[in-house]
């Protein structure tokens, strides 16, 4: 061992994004979930940018849609995901994706101490059809998840903005949007979020961007 | 028989908004009866958090020149607590501007014991006699997240009794360094400080250390980095 250098992790401390959306039969229309799936790739491949000595976003991607919620990308660094392209299709079990956001969270094998804090990001167009509200209280109110930042988007009326802004850890953080272009602009101010964390000094102080302008997108 | 040590310790400021001083403090003590070394992590939350962390190290030592090797350890958990929050409630009202991590290990040198306390993520590894052992915060959650003191929870230094028979060396850093360490590699860091810093003149080992720190270190994270590392001399 010649140097200090040799006794120090080679990577960056991770900060985690942790996204779970809506994939329910739902999403099939007015374009929601072809928006989605776009927006999810030009989300992943306007991160994938971002490089710094001090943090290295680790991706995880939940959906819930069918008749339970999945992991399609388990936590992995950013530079090495790849997308999924999502089918809109049966209901809405998002408790069940409360539950594994909650799983991966608590690991600390998954996301070690050293980690910067996870952003959960939710995005849904419906009311849960499962026994959503434990598995959400267990989340947001008890160990480590507790302290995840969380932002979440409401599309249309149809959305449960009562249990939304429970959910999230600002009031700042619940996006109400109206049609399939405010899920990119969500995604937008997503990544504004993530990566004004990244550059930060603190990456672990609560990063409010402002909403992106509908001139800012670039369609 | 004298003990003889030789102490290598360096302090450097993290990368962070300029109106912010390094928040890290740390301290030597020693006479006769005692060798005493302490290093606080002012958390960079809380403004007044140098001064808990100066106050904190103080404690430690005020407290552990009192405490008797007869005495249960959690009496002096108890004790170093009330000690730094009596000093904190006599210069302000919000004991939460103060919040700072601690860790200590105390060479009581007559009785050739060994006590170790953390409260929070400040690491703490030795050696004694060959044995290797260190103290994890297993209670922190992400980056930048600790139990400390000033939180306005209970919560208890992690303590320990140890005996030695003729060497030790240890190692007390803040998270800004214990964070981006292997720790399975730990131990081979303490024969790396031993092996490097003996054959560097003892005036220059200091800078030496703050100039490892600054080149392999600073550009991992913006906290402050603070490390003291100490080991025992053959007589």
């Amino acid at each position: 061992m010649d140097s200090l250098n040799d006794f120090l992790i080679q990577k960056p401390r991770p900060l985690p994004v942790i996204v779970a959306v809506d994939r329910s039969g739902s999403m099939g229309t007015n374009g929601k979930i072809d928006a989605l799936n776009i927006a999810l790739k030009d989300f992943i491949n306007s991160i994938k940018d971002e490089d710094s000595n001090k943090a290295e976003i680790h991706i995880s991607l939940f959906s819930f849609g069918g008749e339970s919620a999945t992991c399609d990308i388990p936590l992995t660094p950013i530079s090495q995901v790849n997308t999924p392209t999502y089918q809109a299709q049966g209901r809405t079990p998002m408790g069940g994706a409360f539950t594994m956001l909650k799983e991966l969270i608590e690991d600390k094998i998954q996301i070690p101490s050293r980690s910067y804090k996870p952003t959960i990001v939710l995005l849904t167009d419906g009311i849960p059809t499962d026994d959503f509200l434990s598995p959400m209280n267990d989340l947001i109110n008890d160990g480590r998840s507790s302290k995840a930042f969380r932002i979440a988007m409401a599309i249309g009326d149809d959305a449960d903005h009562n249990m939304l802004s429970k959910f999230v850890s600002s009031p700042e953080y619940l996006v109400l949007g109206e049609s399939a272009r405010d899920i990119r602009k969500f995604f937008r101010f997503v990544t504004m979020s993530v990566t004004q964390r990244m550059k930060s000094q603190t990456p672990d102080m609560q990063q409010i961007p402002q909403m992106p302008d509908d001139e800012t997108l670039d369609f | 028989m004298e003990l003889k040590t030789t102490i290598i310790q360096a302090s450097i400021r993290g990368d962070k908004h300029e109106a912010i001083p390094n928040q890290d403090y740390i301290n030597v003590f020693e006479n006769d009866e005692f060798l005493i070394t302490t290093v606080s992590d002012g958390l960079g939350s809380s403004k007044n958090s140098l001064e808990g962390a100066q106050i904190a190290c103080k404690s430690v030592i005020d407290e552990i020149q009192n405490f008797q090797l007869s005495s249960e350890l959690p009496f002096l958990n108890n004790k170093i607590k009330e000690k730094w929050k009596k000093e904190i409630e006599s210069i302000s009202s919000s004991i939460s501007d103060y919040r700072t991590t601690n860790s200590f290990i105390a060479v009581f040198k007559k009785e050739k014991k060994i006590i170790v306390g953390q409260i929070g993520d400040v690491l703490v590894s030795l050696r004694m006699d060959g044995l290797f052992r260190y103290l994890e915060s297993t209670s922190k959650d992400f980056s930048n997240e600790t139990v400390c003191l000033g939180s306005g929870r209970d919560e208890n230094f992690k303590l320990a009794l140890f005996e030695f028979g003729h060497t030790f060396d240890f190692l007390i850093a803040t998270d800004g360094i214990a964070d981006e360490l292997q720790t399975e590699k730990i131990e081979t860091l303490h024969d790396y400080f031993k092996n490097k810093f003996q054959n560097i003149e003892a005036s220059k080992r200091n800078d030496a250390l703050k100039c490892d720190l600054e080149e392999f270190l600073n550009e991992k994270n913006n906290d402050d980095k603070s490390m003291i590392f100490i080991w025992s001399n053959k007589n």
